[in-house]
Formats: structure tokens, sequence, C-alpha cells
């Protein structure tokens, strides 16, 4: 288990850092001043000194740089409602990690603890780590939660036309929010005033230079997948798109096909598997079978990632719902196999639920007849 | 003569004509003057101030070319009209103040002119960069944040335009202005000129109240435009957008400070900046 210090000259401090670390699975120990702190330093091995500035009879600069003298190079994360760059300039030349401004939100502090830790090779348990807590409390991650509390929209489309609204609208889930503007101007007030997961920006709005609205929302949505709406004119439009700046297309007219690969390719990864509990339910797939290679790839990075989770949270045995997945005999025992051999790893009993169909396939393979297996209609 | 003493010179000097009212500040321009009285009616007819920018060939051909620009295509000039009703009242607005400030940056001394120019860009970047962490952020008036980065450094050059004004006066013996000198004596005082000009021009509350404050932190009102303007003004410097020497340490301290006050990740940042200097370059296209 990572150990880290705290020194701060607050016990309230203290007491919220250790509550929470814990929390996280990290051992905390405490000291109340600089002096405190060097004393704990040369008793014990920490991971992360997480420092505060003003402290009676020894200040966490007056800390740090004997900590420095002395040839600890212990990760430094400053701890601190000073915000004067005089003093946080005279810590960066001594060596810190990071900053943390007082008062914090939980989630910056375990993003910053857990970079520093992973940097270190130790990692910060998902969230409901304790044992008993559920995995489907592990699967949800604070995705940037934004800070002006401005609304999440998942998809904004930018074209002149209103009837390519509605086709869309039609055409996608609708667990799939879209905001749609016929105008530039539009556009930008909407980028100002919510945020995206993927933009949509036709490419013959007349009067628009396309790319530059699409160069000006990027700015204003960091995080968002920028797309381009057009006619396939060419061969190589995904390249010319790229070459934009554009991180893909989508070809007019909009068809259900067209549409599923869009939500395949972006967003599907919630819904292409879903942690609940001890069981892992993998998501239909609404795409075409040219899709199905990358379904079954994000399927299986995913089903890594979140078997790991089911096991945190300390289950010792996991189900794969696999009643929605489109059975593909190759890539489908492939995926079994994997999930198989990584729950092995991880100490995870396995059982399958499944279709008729999945269970032949499963059945008539060495690797795989033996997995209890559950028939769904 | 050394800078310490010419800054103790320029800051007597701004102090006594502030005290005594007589610290000349720039005049908006007629037409802008009525531009932005107009457009203080969020309802106002934009026709009217069409024609009004008609008259200004600088300011009809600003709004012109930013409203053929980026969210618009090339296809040929709209009329001042047309421009203005695609723009809208706010953006109309922000560009007559912005082409307004933007005269403030020209001097005709050759020792100080390139420096100056270079200055613009700076607050320009400036002024980009704290609208875009202002829309982030939500809350914030975007616009107000984008005049704020814009005239945060106004100052400085009326700051300048002193400074020559002490040199004519003085014997050449005592001091000689120089393009690197003079940056770093304004410094100073350019806080107290850009405030008085920010109240001047009937700039928001909150603008005069970022050029102020936007030298440090201010922690008690994280989501402050003073806050925006002074991360935004750190972000630029580190992008090389600024004329001179800066102090690195002090601009990456306050980025690092800034990130947590501002609730803003490295990724975002890496984004933010991004293309900053293109975007300031097609600014001045």
């Amino acid at each position: 288990m990572a150990r880290v210090l705290t020194v701060d000259d607050s016990r309230a401090v203290r007491s919220i850092v250790v509550r929470q670390l814990k929390e996280w699975g990290v051992d905390t120990d405490e000291a109340e001043d600089g002096v405190k702190g060097l004393e704990k330093l040369a008793g014990a091995t920490y991971e992360l000194v997480l420092l505060d500035v003003t402290m009676p009879d020894m200040d966490g600069p007056a800390m740090l740089a004997e900590m420095r003298a002395r040839g600890d190079r212990t990760p430094v994360l400053m701890l601190t409602s000073e915000a004067k760059r005089s003093i946080v300039g005279e810590v960066m030349k001594l060596g810190i990690d990071d900053y943390i401004l007082k008062p914090f939100k939980p989630e910056e502090l375990r993003a910053k603890v857990a970079r520093v830790l992973k940097d270190l090779g130790r990692g910060v348990p998902a969230a409901g780590g304790e044992c008993g807590a559920t995995a489907g409390e592990a699967a949800t991650s604070v995705d940037g939660a934004d800070p002006g509390g401005r609304r999440f929209v998942d998809v904004l489309l930018v074209d002149d036309m209103e009837n390519v609204h509605k086709r869309l609208r039609t055409l996608l889930p609708e667990t799939i929010s879209l905001d749609a503007c016929t105008s530039a101007q539009d556009a930008l007030t909407h980028a100002r005033e919510r945020v995206y997961r993927l933009v949509i920006v036709d490419n013959q709005i007349p009067d628009v230079n396309s790319v530059a609205l699409m160069n000006q929302i990027r700015a204003l949505q960091p995080r968002a997948t920028m797309i381009t709406l057009c006619l396939r004119t060419s061969e190589n439009a995904l390249e010319e798109a790229k070459r934009d700046g554009y991180d893909g297309v989508l070809f007019k007219p909009i068809t259900q096909e067209l549409a599923g690969d869009l939500v395949g390719a972006y967003f599907d990864s919630n819904e292409i598997l879903v942690v609940d509990g001890g069981a892992l339910r993998i998501g239909a797939y609404n795409g075409r079978e040219e899709g199905l290679d990358r379904y079954y790839s994000k399927l299986a990075q995913r089903v890594r990632l979140d078997l790991q989770k089911v096991a945190e949270a300390c289950f010792d045995q996991v189900e794969l719902d696999a009643r929605k997945m489109p059975v593909w005999p190759e890539r489908t025992i492939k995926l079994v196999v994997d999930v198989v051999q990584e729950a092995n790893r991880l100490g995870l009993g396995l059982k399958v639920r499944g279709t008729n169909d999945l269970g032949t396939l499963l059945s008539g393979l060495a690797e795989t007849a033996r997995i209890p297996f559950e028939a769904v209609t | 003569m050394s800078t310490e003493n010419l800054l103790a010179i320029l800051r007597e000097i701004v102090l006594d004509k502030v005290a005594k009212d007589t610290l000349v500040i720039p005049s908006l321009p007629e037409v802008a003057v009525r531009c932005v009285e107009l457009l203080r009616d969020e309802e106002v007819d934009l026709r009217q101030v069409a024609k009004l920018m008609e008259r200004d060939p600088v300011l009809a051909a600003r709004l012109l070319r930013q409203a053929t620009s980026i969210a618009a295509g090339g296809d040929g000039p709209v009329s001042i009209q047309q421009a203005t009703v695609r723009l809208g009242s706010k953006a109309v607005r922000t560009l007559v103040l912005d082409a307004s400030a933007q005269q403030l940056f020209r001097s005709r001394d050759t020792r100080i002119a390139s420096t100056v120019q270079q200055l613009w860009e700076h607050s320009v970047a400036v002024a980009l960069l704290s609208r875009d962490v202002a829309a982030l952020l939500g809350g914030l008036d975007a616009e107000a944040a984008y005049l704020a980065g814009l005239v945060h450094d106004v100052g400085k050059p009326i700051a300048a335009a002193i400074l020559l004004e002490v040199e004519r006066a003085s014997d050449h013996a005592r001091f000689t202005l120089t393009a690197e000198s003079w940056i770093g004596v304004v410094h100073g005082v350019h806080r107290t000129i850009g405030v008085a000009l920010a109240e001047k021009w009937r700039l928001p509350e909150s603008v005069a109240q970022a050029i102020r404050d936007s030298s440090e932190f201010d922690s008690a009102n994280r989501q402050s435009l003073g806050n925006v303007v002074c991360f935004a003004n750190s972000i630029a410097k580190l992008q090389g957008i600024f004329p001179g020497d800066f102090a690195r340490d002090d601009a990456e301290a306050l980025v690092m400070v800034g990130r947590s006050l501002l609730g803003l990740d490295d990724e975002v940042i890496a984004r933010l900046s991004t293309g900053v200097k293109a975007r300031v370059a097609a600014e001045g296209n």
C-alpha cells in the first residue's frame, strides 16, 4: 500500500486528507509542522509528502529546503492556501510535483495524488476499492465534471439545413442528446455555454469557413471530437479531413448504418460494457458488419479493465452477460478465452450467460467447453 | 540613469497627474463612443449601428473583415448592415473597443514602435485566452474577459508616451529611452493608467478591476476576471508572446497555481495554448 505523509498545522485538514486517502487505499501519516515532518521522514520511507506552507516552528518551504539539502527527493505536493507567486516560485525551484489550492475538491486531491503515485508505479485504487463496495461504483469515473456547472450534451451539429438536424435526431438513440444549430454564431454561443462530447460541422454551410469554425469550437471544447459532415466526393475523404484538423468524417446522406457507426465509434465505450456489481453486461451492437472488428477490439480492451475493477471490489466470481453480444465465431471465442485467462489471473470464478448460439459455440471448443454457461432466450 | 530612478520619476509624474486629474487619457473616437452607447441596449436596432460605422472607414473595414473571416467564407464582401447582423451586438461592441484600443498601441517613435506592436500582439493573445478560459469556466462574461485581456496592459503604451515627453523635456545626458529599457520602466505604473482608461471609456467595472488585480491571484474570489486574465497572461508569456524579458519562474508559478485555482487540467491548458500565435496572427489579417 502506498504511504504518504501529510504535513499541516491544521488538524482538520490533516484529518480530511487522512480520511480521503484511506478511502482510496493509501496509508497516511501526519505531522503538524516542518520539524515533526522531518522527524517522520528520518524514521520512515514515504512515497509522497503533502505539504502546507504556513506552519509554526518550521514552515513548508523551509522543510522542503531541508529535505532537498539532505538529498531527500521524495515527491512533494503543496497543499496550501498560499497563492502568491513568489512563494510558489520558491518551492518550485526546490522541486515540487504539483500544487493544490485550499479549499480543494476531493477529485483534485485524488487526481494529483494518483498521478504522482502512478509515476512511481503505484496505484490509487478505483473509487469503492474497499471490500464490500460494488464494482458498479468502481466503473463510474469522475471524468472532469465541468467546474463551471455547464450542461453536458453529447452532440453539437452545425448544419444550415434543418432537415439534416431532424434526420440525425431520428437516427441516433434517444439516450444520446443532441443540439443543432444552423449558423456559425449560434454554434459558437452553444460552444461557450455547454460541454459537448462530439461536434459535427457541415462543410457546406453558405458563407462559412467550416475549418475555421471547427478550430474556434475546438478551442472552446478542448475535449470534444470534431467530425466533418460532407459528401463522399473522394476516396481520401478521411485523410483530407484529418489534414484539415478534423478527427473523423460523417458522410451525407446520413443513413442508419452510418449513424450506427458513429455511435459505435464515439459512444459505445460506455454502452459497450456496463459493470453491474459482479456482472459485466455486454451492450448490443447497432452498426454495420464492417464495424464488428472495431466493436470487438473495444470490448476486449474494456473487459480487461473492468475485470480488474470487479476483482478490486472484492468479488470472487464474475458473470459475463453476453446476451446482446453479436456472435462472430472467431472473435467471440478469442474474447471469451481472453476473459477466462484474465479472470484466472485475478482469481475470479467465471460464469457466462448468453444465447443458445453462443452456448453451442463455446461447448464445441476445449478451451471454453467447461465454462459454466446459462442459456437465456 | 538607472531603471529604478526612471521608474521613480515616472511614478511621481503619473501619480501627480492622477491626483490633479491632469493625466491625459486618450478618448474613445466619437463614432466608437456613439456605437458603444447604442449597443448598451440589448434590443438596439443594428441598422443604426451600421449607419454609424459606415462613417468610420477603419471601423467599417474591421467589421467587414471580421464578418467575412472566421465564421464566414470569403465569398465576397457583405454590406456593413449584414456584417453587424451577422456578428450580433456583443461581438460588434467588442470589435469597436478592440479597434479603438489598437490605436493606442501605435508609436511614431522608432525606438519603441516595434515593442509596442509586440505588446499589442501580447494583449490580443491574452484577450483570446481569457475569453476561452471564461467560456470554459462558465458563469463569467466571456466578452468582458476578452476586453479585460485586451486592455490589461493598455497603460504601458500610454506610460511610454509620458516617458517620451519626459525625455524630450529633460537633458538627454540624464537619460535616453531605449527599445529595451522603456518596457521595464512602465511596468511599475501601467495599471494605474490602465484603470483610468477603463473608467474614461466606461468599460464594465469588472474590466477595470481585472486590470488592477491581474498581477496576482485572488484566492478568495477564484473565478474572477482578474484571475482569468492573470492566468491567460502567464500562458501567453510562456508561449513566447511577450515583448522583452519576463520572469519565467513567476509565469510558471502562476500557471501552476492557476491550474488549481481555476480547476483546469494540463490537457485543457495545452489545447488552449496550441495555436495561440496563429490565432493572434489571424486577428491581425
